[in-house]
């Protein structure tokens, strides 16, 4: 049973107010979308069915509101934050769907230094927690290249991942615990406690849905001491991937923690490291930190390591501290980006994925082979590893086309969802996994029963317990046929 | 030390080029962007000619006596002409519009019979390039945009804004004559313009260039066909009383029409930084700072900007600057007068309220 | 037609911080730590140079006649150079694969950074080396930042020198079509003739971007490194050029009174109650 748009409008107005249901159509159409089909955005072609209004949560219990409101119709909800989601997942699939923003829930509740604890609303952009804990001494170690625009919310819905991981964790080791809204309208709260084997993780359910199971309205995090004054930064330049990539895994496997572990390959390394690397360079960038015997000992370490590798020369760190200092993107970066798209019609993509130490290598090469054979108008494709742990890492190919014959709502159809195809087959017949941070949305959810093989039964349970109508950001994660 | 202050009077930007000369060569504090240093030196006029003993404007030399050389348009009235110059000996050059070629042939002719020492020339594209053409016509150094120059007997230096205003730079001259354009900031480097208490100007000498030539030009030789568009006007941005400025921080295009706006309703002009201009959200000609405007408004309001020094340029005579701004640690906090840390879209709107409900009537 | 499009590689100012800036004034190279990029007014010269060539190759084709004949300005060949180091080879390379028919580089390591005379002397004696038609440049660069070169390159080739130009066309017949800042406001006018173009702050300001394929096609042809003393700069006039006497750093801070404690609508009222309104009354 669908209800209008007129209708739902209606509802929602009466549930909330007028004031917290938007329907000016700019906002409804920036709202269909997120950074999957940002040429859509820039050219102002709009192609996701219209949703029927914005809503602008205000407290969890406008959530439970809304919620119950769209199990209760059929309605299909889009929980937003951020917005800087690059899978699809905020898309609209359906006509007159609700998109639910958590932004107005902007405080933070709670600031815990001896707990080491943070606890937010879902609405709050990680820029201003981070900066807030810092006036204390403290960190929440999570920077993702959006931080200063993504929003808490969003960045536990994805599985986020920050570029000081390989020390602190990704977002799902940051969590402690939590709240959560269901479609049908329960809520969840999760304690926060350091650690319990009372049954599964339950947390695991929540962190990483993407709005397909639920809406996060609260999170609480860990802090850690905040202690730059200890930095160290070491960079490299070689000629060899391989080198690179067992470089890394010596690192990780020796046990240490630096919290910047990368590697780009020359494609890559160009666009960052040309005021120093040759054309043929790969490049290791690595960062040290933490209370000053370990940030001293984890330099000392990799120096070590590096030093085995002779092919591997040394650059001062101050160019990698200068780098790296100009990493994030602000409002304005992307701005400055979507003019240069807008004049030149280049667009740069990314896809991350992870893989065991014996198998990325080649899965890199395949795919990148691929792409650059099979793919018309590439003007540059390579990669970075960013994350590494024991067993293995992730790969961040990151690739430019210019969008030629090819009106800007076609772009995706013909350039980048064909490279996405590429590099989901190499690595799942790399047996790695497809997708390493950025979410499944609705871009990759084409070979998720794939990358889940025979445990896909568990994932499909999931959806089918906690949002048995289907109301929740349908077309993300779960194929249409897993929906009733 | 012997100065040749030389004016284009045919060039439209003529007023300018007189009023950064006459600061820079009034006796009185040094005050081109230098809040805090103050400068006191005498003057001495005698009929012809002015000379000064110590610090003067931005001039610091054992002595100057400086002359005033203005090249007006074939048909312009001569004693107009003549106001423009800063002193009371002053050359009259008819000239036609354009004719970059006889202006430096001129001036060059000038040295060559042993004329003087420094060629002073006004601020903008003009002044430049007529510096620089002269000293390459005659061998001699130029330094462009100039905040102030040091002539002592043993070393001659100039300063000038570098590496995009984030520092300044001190050139050490060398070779004779010595071509010196001057940095926009001397425009209105006193409040009050005009000739002061200087007399009246006395034209010593006045001579015709190329009249025998056909046809006055009123284009440069070089182009044809020409197709006048639409004359963009920044005049409300430098004369405003109180200028908005936002920057990238507005966010996005509708961030600043909300901006624009809200300076309309308060009676004050609108501008934009660069990268605004840059990503589409502003015309070219809403630009505030070095490729810009340089405003001589009275209060400023930045918004969403962090305050680079080439932006910064275009503000830095304002009495009042007021930062809004996200970030407590963007350059533009410490470099206002006072600061809200905030979203300046949101204050600039209240601010249009507030003024708007104090409007009487 | 042959173009010569100068253009200079310049570190990323913008990612500096202050404390940088302080050892660049003591003298330290900290902008060595930065990366790279094209100076803003030489990026849109280079956009427009290759535009302007698409538009005279398309006249041209569009009035069904060759390249060759006739057509007011032919086809227009492009050039590109830089004066500097190592570090703009990328930028070279780049626009050999887009289609510049030659690049050049001077080398220099930041020699000539404030030495506008001699930069001119360089570019004019490789224009006229190239037998160059028109120039076109940014009208300034770091780190000097003197706008002096287009003029003087003018003179020492005995062009005019238009500055402010911010739009580059070919007209039907395949003549040049600029628009530039003519004293009050923008003049579009036709070319007659050799200039010196100074790009201003013009509207197309992205270089286009090359396709590996075009990357590849060009990855054989070499940049041409041209010695300055082939340009009649000698090293002693170099030593001799360095006016550079000393940095300061510039000291912009005001009284940086922040405003806090209550909602930003409320310190609105107090900024224009207390700083505004006080200061516009005075009148």
């Amino acid at each position: 049973m669908h209800m209008s748009r007129e209708a739902i409008v209606e509802g929602l107005r009466r549930l909330l107010g007028a004031e917290s249901v938007v329907t000016d159509e700019e906002v409804l159409k920036h709202a269909s979308v997120d950074n999957f089909r940002k040429l859509e955005d820039i050219f102002g072609v709009y192609t996701r069915p219209l949703p029927a209004a914005v809503v602008m949560a205000g407290s969890t219990e406008e959530v439970v509101e809304v919620l119950r409101f769209a199990d209760e119709h059929g309605i299909n909800v889009v929980p937003r934050t951020g917005g800087t989601a690059t899978e699809g997942g905020l898309e609209t699939d359906e006509p007159n769907s609700v998109v639910l923003d958590g932004s107005r829930m902007n405080q933070i509740i709670d600031i815990d230094t001896y707990n080491m604890q943070a606890t937010v609303q879902c609405g709050v952009p990680l820029q201003v927690l981070e900066d807030r804990v810092r006036e204390l001494g403290m960190t929440t170690g999570h920077s993702p290249q959006s931080k200063p625009v993504a929003h808490l919310g969003g960045l536990v819905a994805t599985r986020s991942i920050g570029q000081f991981s390989t020390l602190y964790g990704g977002i799902e080791d940051m969590v402690v615990g939590l709240e959560a809204v269901f479609a049908g309208g329960r809520v969840a709260r999760i304690k926060n406690v350091p650690r319990r084997a009372a049954g599964p993780d339950i947390r695991h359910i929540v962190i990483g849905n993407e709005g397909a199971l639920c809406f996060i309205t609260e999170v609480t995090v860990k802090l850690f001491p905040y202690l730059p004054q200890n930095n160290r930064f070491l960079g490299y330049t070689l000629k060899s991937m391989k080198t690179g990539f067992e470089v890394l895994r010596q690192v990780m496997v020796n046990g240490y923690k630096p919290s910047v572990a990368r590697l780009y390959d020359p494609g890559d390394a160009g666009l960052h490291f040309s005021h120093f690397a040759e054309p043929d360079d790969c490049v290791l960038a690595f960062m040290a930190e933490g209370a000053a015997g370990i940030s001293a000992a984890t330099a000392a370490g990799i120096e070590a390591i590096v030093g085995e590798f002779a092919e591997c020369q040394p650059v001062e760190g101050k160019l990698i501290e200068t780098w790296f200092n100009n990493l994030c993107w602000g409002p304005d970066d992307i701005a400055h980006e979507n003019e240069r798209i807008y004049q030149t019609k280049n667009v740069n993509r990314t896809t991350e994925i992870s893989a065991n130490w014996s198998r990325i290598y080649d899965i890199y090469e395949n795919a990148l082979r691929r792409i650059v054979t099979e793919i018309p108008d590439i003007t540059m494709a390579g990669g970075h590893s960013s994350h590494s742990y024991i067993n293995g890492t992730n790969m961040y190919f990151n690739y430019f086309y210019n969008v030629v014959d090819c009106p800007p709502e076609q772009e995706v159809d013909k350039y980048y969802l064909p490279i996405i195809s590429i590099i989901c087959e190499e690595t799942l017949r790399g047996g790695g996994s497809i997708v390493h941070h950025h979410g499944l949305g609705k871009a990759r959810v084409p070979w998720v029963k794939e990358e889940y093989g025979s445990s896909f039964f568990m994932l499909e349970a999931l959806k089918q317990a906690f949002d048995p109508h289907g109301i929740m950001n349908k077309g993300t994660i779960f194929p249409s046929d897993v929906v009733k | 030390m012997r100065a040749l202050a030389v004016i284009d009077g045919t060039a439209s930007d003529a007023p300018q080029q007189a009023r950064a000369l006459a600061s820079f060569l009034r006796a009185g504090e040094h005050s081109a962007g230098e809040r805090s240093r103050a400068v006191r030196g005498g003057v001495v006029h005698s009929a012809a000619v002015h000379s000064a003993a110590v610090h003067r404007g931005g001039v610091q030399a054992e002595t100057l006596e400086a002359e005033t050389l203005v090249f007006a348009g074939l048909a312009a009235d001569r004693e107009e002409a003549a106001t423009l110059a800063p002193t009371s000996a002053v050359r009259l050059v008819r000239v036609p519009a354009w004719r970059r070629d006889l202006q430096v042939g001129y001036l060059a002719e000038i040295h060559a019979a042993g004329g003087p020492d420094l060629f002073l020339f006004g601020p903008g594209r003009v002044g430049v390039e007529l510096a620089g053409r002269l000293s390459r016509r005659t061998g001699g150094s130029v330094v462009s945009g100039v905040l102030d120059v040091d002539l002592q007997s043993d070393h001659l230096t100039a300063r000038k804004a570098v590496y995009s205003g984030y520092l300044r730079a001190r050139f050490a001259l060398t070779g004779a004559p010595l071509c010196v354009s001057l940095d926009a900031a001397w425009i209105d480097a006193t409040a009050a313009s005009g000739r002061g208490e200087l007399d009246r100007p006395r034209i010593f000498s006045e001579v015709v260039l190329g009249a025998a030539e056909a046809g006055a030009e009123v284009v440069p030789p070089v182009v044809s066909d020409v197709e006048m568009l639409a004359a963009a006007s920044a005049s409300d941005l430098v004369n405003a009383d109180v200028l908005v400025v936002a920057g990238r921080g507005a966010g996005n295009r509708a961030g600043i029409e909300r901006a624009a706006a809200a300076a309309q309703r308060m009676g004050a002009a609108f501008g934009v930084t660069r990268p605004v201009a840059m990503n589409g959200w502003a015309p070219m000609d809403r630009i505030v700072g070095v490729s810009g405007v340089r405003t001589a408004a009275r209060a400023c309001i930045v918004i969403g900007a962090s305050g680079a020094p080439a932006f910064y340029w275009g503000i830095e005579r304002a009495q009042l600057i007021v930062a809004v701004n996200l970030d407590d640690r963007a350059p533009i906090v410490s470099q206002a007068d006072v600061a809200i840390i905030g979203d300046g879209v949101s204050v600039i709107e209240e601010l249009a309220r507030l003024a708007e409900q104090r409007r009487p009537g | 037609m042959k173009v010569l499009v100068c253009f200079k590689v310049t570190p990323d100012y913008e990612a500096l911080r202050p404390a940088d800036w302080e050892r660049v004034a003591a003298g330290s190279d900290e902008t060595k730590f930065v990366h790279r990029v094209l100076n803003v007014f030489d990026e849109s010269a280079l956009e427009l140079a290759l535009r302007l060539r698409d538009a005279v190759r398309q006249a041209a084709a569009g009035a069904g006649r060759a390249a060759e004949s006739g057509v007011a300005y032919g086809d227009v060949r492009l050039r590109a150079l830089t004066i500097g180091g190592h570090d703009a080879d990328p930028f070279l390379q780049t626009l050999l694969a887009l289609g510049y028919d030659a690049v050049a580089r001077v080398p220099a390591n930041g020699a000539l950074d404030f030495a506008p005379q001699l930069t001119a002397s360089v570019i004019a004696a490789y224009a006229r080396r190239t037998e160059s038609d028109l120039l076109l440049l940014g009208d300034r660069s770091g780190p000097g930042d003197s706008g002096l070169v287009p003029f003087l390159v003018a003179e020492s080739l005995g062009w005019s020198c238009l500055s402010g130009v911010t739009e580059l066309r070919a007209s039907a017949e395949g003549a040049l079509r600029l628009t530039w800042a003519a004293g009050e406001g923008q003049q579009r006018a036709t070319l007659r003739g050799s200039a010196v173009l100074a790009v201003g702050n013009a509207v197309v300001s992205c270089l286009r971007v090359p396709t590996l394929t075009d990357r590849l096609k060009t990855r054989g042809l070499g940049i041409d490194l041209v010695q300055l003393e082939d340009l009649g700069v000698h090293q002693q006039d170099v030593v001799a050029s360095s006016g550079l006497a000393g940095l300061e750093v510039v000291d912009r801070r005001r009284a940086g009174v922040i405003l806090d404690g209550r909602p930003p609508a409320t310190l609105a009222r107090t900024l224009l109650d207390d700083y505004l309104a006080p200061l516009l009354e005075t009148s």
